[in-house]
């Protein structure tokens, strides 16, 4: 038996998924956060490994959407969710069982996990197969479930547990609680246990009808206290047999768990958190899609794109999210963004830069419509928070690591700058940016720059290659941030207000039915 | 067992969420002066009329079901008051009786006692159900005295506290019990509690068993252990005997809860009546019928504030969709606006109103949109957040709803801002929506009176001759000027610039 993994595909060696290193610029585009948030959400600290993977290879990222696809299915979300919680629960009951004392109990929990074990596997195989699991990744997962399911070693196994069970749920007894000593007995079929029920009739009259149930019962705690112990030694003595056939159950079955059952769950959490932490965000409205993704095309295409990690602490907060657009075809190849302060624009980098790493793990992205190129590494440069030894040094540090990103990036390579260069004068830093663009520009990599100098984007603008954006604040009392290539046309103020807030005439009669 | 005091066929919820924006109808209509005289410094009370104020009723003949009670409880109010403190009395008996968490045996001794408290509490509502109740006639009063006198009766009472007597469990406890989870023993059933009489069969048989356990008796934790154990065996009957008593409880909450809204409008109703205010039932109509007529309709969280009469308003705007006010600075037309929301308010929870006649549709909520004392800069931030609050509204406006418009869309020049006015107050009148609006925007008013003469209502704050103003509200067509000079001129002495 083997179950093949949802995460790598058929055929593929399974990447290390474990203590994966994080990339450079993982912080400064809060890709960590995100990272975490989605561990989170999976409920597996470990996925951030998953999340530090991105690839080139345009049928691997196929796999993986189709599987998301696949997913946004509840009913073959919710089975895989069953299946995850399930075999987690599994698999720390075991635990709990291995450092239990009193055999009679002990080898009852470790029955009770047999049988839920084979219950899991066989539900997963079934229900998705039922809720239509067409997803590649996901239809092997579900064959190769449903063949260790009906393989005789699970059903032999299942039998044989069923049937001690049985035997065990028939052990009925009637005791007596009185001063410092429980007696025991079988149980008298004859006798009228019902005295709740008349307690409860006799208050009747004062119910009325919407109160819930009896309130719900705590489950029992692993482990038995000494009186507890006590009562079932008892149980034992009254019947013998079953307990022994119990023992030798355990004995024969210690290592039930197989690791490639595992190995899925987690597999199948890296799909489920990455899709609930998009959930929040969707239920407000904002846009997710699946991106065209090309190891070779450098265009790219953006709709309604914003930053994942801010995105997910405002919606958490219930404030708005702005969505911007963003293009770059035929030559264009860098962008270089301006405006005011507090106008969003590094959140339109970091928005940027997330596109190109979460469209490589074969994720569903930000944004309405997607296309993107798959590079072959990101670099980013933002500005670090001021380092102890003074201006120079760090104008200094930042050509420094400007250098660095270029020795290191290629034509296939990403790069994203932030507020360089704010330590030295404006003529300086326009002299340095000037030249710094001319060196990206030859390179022909991507980029996206936040700059200050307004000018930077003149020169490349006559070569085709540069593309500007402005940040603009739109009017009113809750601040907005758009990127927008070219400043929005004003309009009467007043009307423009009664407009946004949906109260002209025609708006007033569909709101109000 | 419900009381059904103030709904005939369910219960008041005391605790229901209030509807969005009810911070801003208590702010601007004073509300909280409205229940802190009903009230009388009793919180609760305070809260109970919040409660039934902002939740407000708008089928007729519910409200004439809780008019009929309050008729009966402003014939009865001794009677009332009494009922009300016994509740009261039972209810705060079990606030004092501390729940343990935790031992089911504890808490199962706590919820007997309990009831044997509230056995006391329900003989006396006996007693004075049978006192009273020929004196009430509404449909809900002779239903729940009714119910008084068959449910709770004396044969009723023993039997409860016959079975209050076994659950000591005095001579030990018998149940049935099955393996659960992990071996433990689950699904106890428990057998009636062995007594001091013969004991049956099964009794017997366990006591012949042999088959026992007996803890060593050493060490504390053995001791622990064993009341855990008994407290497993006996939480479902804890559980069914605790849930009972908060049953008991729950019906004397609901009691002193439904006549506590009753105590307050006596309450009231005293004050009014000993500033020699008159109160009415009003009529209430279906929503959208477009009534509304009062006679001397005055405000009276004004009448208590200065704890002296007021002056009421006349007002026939019987099928008019936009009452618009307009007049002097000071001549009462905010407070107008106020007597209009208050009452309609009031007669939708069922209470009388302030005026000598009041009849009115009952509206599909009561919104306000009153201008902000710190918004009186022209910056342009202030006219998106009026539109920002008016938008709120609108998300919660119905046709029949009722919008109270104070001064609105003022922070913006007078051109803009009757712009917006037509704009939007001329849409929702014309959606059916009713608006009475104070304001100072006369384009607005010029306009509205053109485009439909025949659905506006245009009331002024009217002056006497020699520049004493009256605080009557006179039919009156809109002038340019807010009388802001003769303010100036009683405050001066002097004669003021141009208004």
């Amino acid at each position: 038996m083997a179950i093949r993994s949802i995460l790598f595909g058929p055929g593929r060696p399974s990447a290390e998924t474990e203590g994966v290193a994080e990339p450079e610029y993982f912080q400064d585009l809060n890709l960590d956060r995100i990272a975490e948030a989605v561990a989170k959400a999976g409920e597996d600290p470990g996925l951030v490994s998953c999340l530090r993977l991105p690839s080139r290879d345009v049928r691997l990222i196929g796999f993986r959407q189709e599987i998301f696809r696949n997913l946004e299915d509840p009913r073959v979300r919710e089975a895989a969710e069953r299946f995850t919680a399930a075999n987690a629960r599994i698999r720390r009951r075991l635990e709990l069982v291995g450092r239990m004392k009193h055999p009679p109990q002990a080898n009852r929990w470790f029955l009770d996990l047999v049988l839920e074990h084979a219950a899991v596997v066989t539900a997963l195989a079934e229900e998705l197969e039922e809720a239509g699991a067409t997803a590649p990744g996901l239809k092997a997962l579900c064959d190769d479930m449903a063949a260790y399911a009906r393989g005789d070693s699970l059903t032999r196994l299942r039998d044989q547990a069923r049937d001690l069970r049985d035997r065990l749920e028939k052990t009925r007894y009637d005791l007596l609680l009185r001063g410092d000593k429980v007696t025991l007995a079988r149980h008298d079929p004859e006798a009228r246990f019902d005295y709740i029920e008349r307690v409860l009739a006799t208050f009747e009259r004062f119910r009325t009808g919407t109160e819930e149930g009896p309130s719900p019962v705590r489950p029992p705690e692993p482990g038995l206290d000494r009186v507890e112990a006590g009562v079932l030694d008892l149980v034992v003595e009254l019947f013998p047999d079953v307990f022994r056939d119990l023992a030798a159950f355990r004995a024969a079955n210690g290592e039930f768990l197989p690791a490639d059952v595992v190995r899925a769950e987690r597999e199948l959490r890296f799909y489920l958190g990455y899709l609930a932490h998009l959930a929040p965000l969707r239920e407000a409205g904002l846009p997710v899609c699946y991106p065209v993704v090309s190891a070779t095309d450098k265009t790219l295409l953006a709709r309604d794109v914003f930053d994942l990690a801010l995105a997910a602490e405002r919606v958490r907060r219930g404030e708005p999210v702005v969505v911007n657009d963003v293009e770059l075809s035929g030559a264009e190849r860098v962008i270089v963004v301006s405006g005011p302060n507090q106008g969003g624009k590094t959140t339109f980098s970091r928005a940027f830069g997330q596109l190109y790493h979460l469209a490589a793990l074969g994720c569903p992205v930000p944004g309405s419509e997607v296309r993107v190129f798959l590079p072959d590494r990101i670099f980013t440069h933002y500005e670090r928070a001021e380092s102890l030894e003074g201006l120079t040094s760090k104008l200094e540090d930042e050509l420094l690591r400007a250098r660095a990103i270029l020795d290191r990036a290629t034509s296939g390579s990403v790069i994203i700058l932030n507020e360089i260069f704010t330590s030295t004068t404006a003529d300086d830093a326009r002299a340095l940016s000037e030249s710094l663009l001319a060196s990206v520009s030859r390179l022909d990599a991507l980029c996206l720059w936040v700059s200050f100098v307004d000018e930077l984007s003149e020169a490349g603008l006559e070569a085709g290659s540069v593309v500007s954006m402005v940040g603009t604040v739109e009017a009113g009392e809750a601040r907005t941030y758009k990127m927008v290539r070219r400043p929005p046309d004003g309009r009467a103020y007043a009307r423009t207000l009664v407009e946004r807030h949906g109260l002209t005439r025609a708006r007033l009669a569909e709101r109000i039915l | 067992m419900r009381p059904r005091l103030m709904f005939a066929d369910g219960d008041f919820d005391s605790r229901a969420p209030e509807p969005p924006l009810a911070g801003e109808l208590v702010e601007d209509l004073h509300l909280e002066t409205l229940w802190a005289g009903m009230a009388r410094g009793d919180g609760r009370l305070f809260a109970l009329a919040r409660a039934a104020t902002l939740a407000p009723l708008t089928d007729p003949a519910a409200i004439a079901y809780r008019q009929e009670a309050l008729g009966d409880c402003l014939r009865n109010a001794p009677a009332v008051r009494a009922l009300h403190a016994l509740a009261d009395e039972a209810v705060t008996a079990e606030e004092k009786t501390i729940r343990v968490a935790g031992s089911p045996e504890a808490l199962l001794n706590r919820s007997r006692r309990l009831l044997e408290l509230f056995c006391g509490h329900l003989r006396g509502l006996g007693g004075l159900a049978s006192r009273h109740a020929r004196d009430f006639h509404s449909a809900g009063f002779t239903r729940l005295f009714q119910l008084i006198r068959t449910e709770l009766d004396e044969e009723y009472l023993r039997s409860v506290e016959a079975l209050l007597g076994g659950l000591d469990f005095e001579h030990g406890i018998i149940a049935g019990a099955r393996l659960g989870e992990g071996n433990k023993s689950v699904d106890f059933r428990l057998h009636e509690p062995p007594g001091k009489g013969r004991a049956s069969s099964l009794h017997r048989r366990l006591k012949k068993s042999g088959l026992s356990y007996a803890i060593p008796g050493r060490y504390e934790e053995d001791w622990r252990a064993l009341a855990m154990f008994r407290g497993s065996v006996l939480a479902p009957v804890a559980d069914a005997v605790t849930r009972s008593a908060d049953h008991v409880r729950d019906f004397f909450r609901a009691l002193r809860d439904e006549l506590g809204f009753y105590v307050g409008c006596l309450n009231l109703a005293e004050t009014l009546s000993r500033l020699g205010l008159p109160v009415c039932l009003p009529e209430p109509h279906p929503a959208g019928a477009g009534v509304f007529t009062a006679r001397g309709l005055y405000e009276p969280c004004l009448a208590l504030r200065l704890d002296a009469a007021v002056e009421g308003n006349d007002v026939d705007a019987d099928g008019i969709g936009l009452i618009s006010v307009t007049g002097a600075n000071r001549g009462g037309k905010s407070t107008f606006l106020r007597s209009v929301g208050v009452a309609h308010l009031m007669m939708q929870c069922g209470m009388f109103t302030c005026a000598g006649r009041f009849a009115a549709s009952a509206p599909e909520g009561v919104f306000t949109h009153f201008k902000r004392e710190e918004d009186r800069s022209m910056s342009s931030g202030k006219l998106d957040e009026e539109l920002s609050r008016m938008s709120a509204i609108v998300d919660r406006l119905r046709p029949g709803s009722l919008v109270l418009c104070n001064e609105s869309f003022m922070s913006t020049n007078e051109r803009e801002g009757s712009d917006v006015s037509v704009e939007v107050v001329g849409a929702l009148t014309g959606l059916g929506v009713r608006v009475v609006s104070v304001t100072h925007l006369y384009g607005f008013a010029r306009r509205m009176r053109e485009e439909r003469p025949d659905g506006c209502l245009f009331l002024t704050a009217g002056r006497e001759a020699g520049g004493e103003r009256t605080f009557r509200l006179q039919p009156g067509i809109p002038s340019p000027t807010a009388h802001a000079g003769d303010l100036y001129a009683r405050i001066f002495g002097e004669s003021g610039g141009s208004s």
